[in-house]
């Protein structure tokens, strides 16, 4: 089991929603921040955040994975 | 002089009982009360299934004269303390059992056990301290001191006992291994907790402590004499009124849970803390990974997202 995925749950459920994906992101977890935010839908949090941290430069791909908008 | 006035310390009702006759000696226990008048002994009881029941009926009758120092009942048995001697009857008034001891007795304290072979706990003035099966005619020794003894307890687990001699110091023994776990100057009186092992209240002269395991004592004025500690509650004799206080256990929790001993941080919080500190419980030993004990936590506040995080997290390891 991953701690960060423990310590981030923990945080996002008291209500630490900045933090908890904070913590993702140090792990280089990003797709379960994102997944973090749209759940709660909070988009334009989880845009942000790929844009600052994401892979693929603008234009080169979608810049939010189809597959965790369908969840 | 001649009622007897029952106060029950929980729930802080009273009743009374007219015995029409000047009363020379009380004793309750459980469910039973007893009380000597010059010419007889009455035994009054209660329902034994209902704790909050106040309704005494006599129950018993003993038509005997016995000029003893102190008076203590069990659940079928009366005790009577001579200045070396102790004495069991029946409740038909028929003489049981004697023990002579080698010294005056100083303290007797009836400790619970199972109907009819329950212990007293007795300290004598050369120090010695007995434990007394009634059911058995040997005293078995637990600790010799050099000092006359005043007051003793046992704790709820009955390995540890404290004392307090008549020079007011208080000694803490382990009785297993003999070993002096704890000494304290100028206390008056001690109790044990009867919820929690390991939780000790003692009051000097105008402060409470309480000491839990190793831990330093958490203190708090209170002028008077601690009599019993139950749960969250201590009952406590100033002058000639009973009160019972309520004592936060938050301080002691949090210095078990910084040392992550999940258990007795449990423990505590079980005989009351805030919702804050169960749910401080929860998270840090979710964070440690003892689920069940996590698992616990949440319930007792109803905190479903996380019982269910526990749960996931439980099955993912």
């Amino acid at each position: 089991m991953n701690d960060t995925w423990l310590q981030s749950e923990v945080m996002a459920l008291q209500g630490k929603f900045k933090e908890a994906a904070q913590n993702y992101i140090k792990a280089q977890m990003l797709d379960k921040a994102i997944t973090l935010y749209t759940q709660l839908k909070k988009f334009q949090e989880a845009n942000d955040l790929i844009r600052k941290h994401g892979k693929s430069r603008p234009g080169e791909g979608p810049l939010l994975d189809p597959a965790i908008l369908i969840k | 002089m001649t009622d007897v006035i029952i106060q029950h310390l929980v729930t802080e009702t009273r009743v009374k009982i007219r015995c029409r006759d000047y009363i020379k000696k009380i004793a309750i226990y459980k469910d039973r009360l007893a009380v000597q008048l010059p010419e007889k002994i009455i035994i009054y009881s209660v329902q034994a299934d209902d704790p909050f029941d106040m309704k005494y009926k006599a129950h018993k009758k003993i038509n005997k004269r016995i000029d003893c120092t102190n008076l203590y009942v069990t659940s079928h048995h009366l005790v009577f303390i001579f200045e070396k001697k102790i004495q069991l009857l029946a409740f038909t008034g028929i003489l049981v059992r004697e023990w002579i001891l080698e010294d005056h007795i100083k303290f007797v304290k009836v400790i619970s056990g199972p109907p009819k072979s329950e212990s007293l706990i007795v300290g004598l003035s050369n120090g010695v301290v007995t434990r007394i099966f009634i059911d058995n005619a040997f005293p078995v020794p637990i600790v010799r001191q050099t000092t006359g003894i005043q007051i003793v307890d046992m704790s709820a687990d009955k390995t540890k006992i404290a004392i307090i001699d008549e020079h007011q110091s208080m000694f803490v023994y382990d009785i297993k291994s003999q070993q002096l776990l704890f000494q304290e100057t100028q206390v008056l009186s001690a109790a044990w907790n009867l919820e929690m092992d390991d939780m000790l209240a003692y009051t000097t002269k105008d402060t409470l402590y309480i000491k839990t395991r190793e831990m330093p004592a958490s203190q708090q004025k209170l002028p008077g004499f601690v009599v019993g500690f139950k749960g969250s509650k201590i009952f406590c004799l100033s002058d000639t009124a009973m009160n019972t206080i309520d004592v936060p256990q938050s301080s002691t929790f949090y210095r078990f849970l910084e040392k992550k001993d999940f258990l007795m941080a449990y423990k505590l919080a079980c005989i009351g803390v805030t919702i804050q500190d169960w749910k401080a419980l929860g998270v840090e030993s979710l964070l440690q990974k003892d689920f069940s004990t996590a698992r616990k936590a949440f319930c007792h506040i109803k905190d479903l997202p996380f019982i269910d995080l526990c749960e996931t997290a439980d099955q993912m390891n």
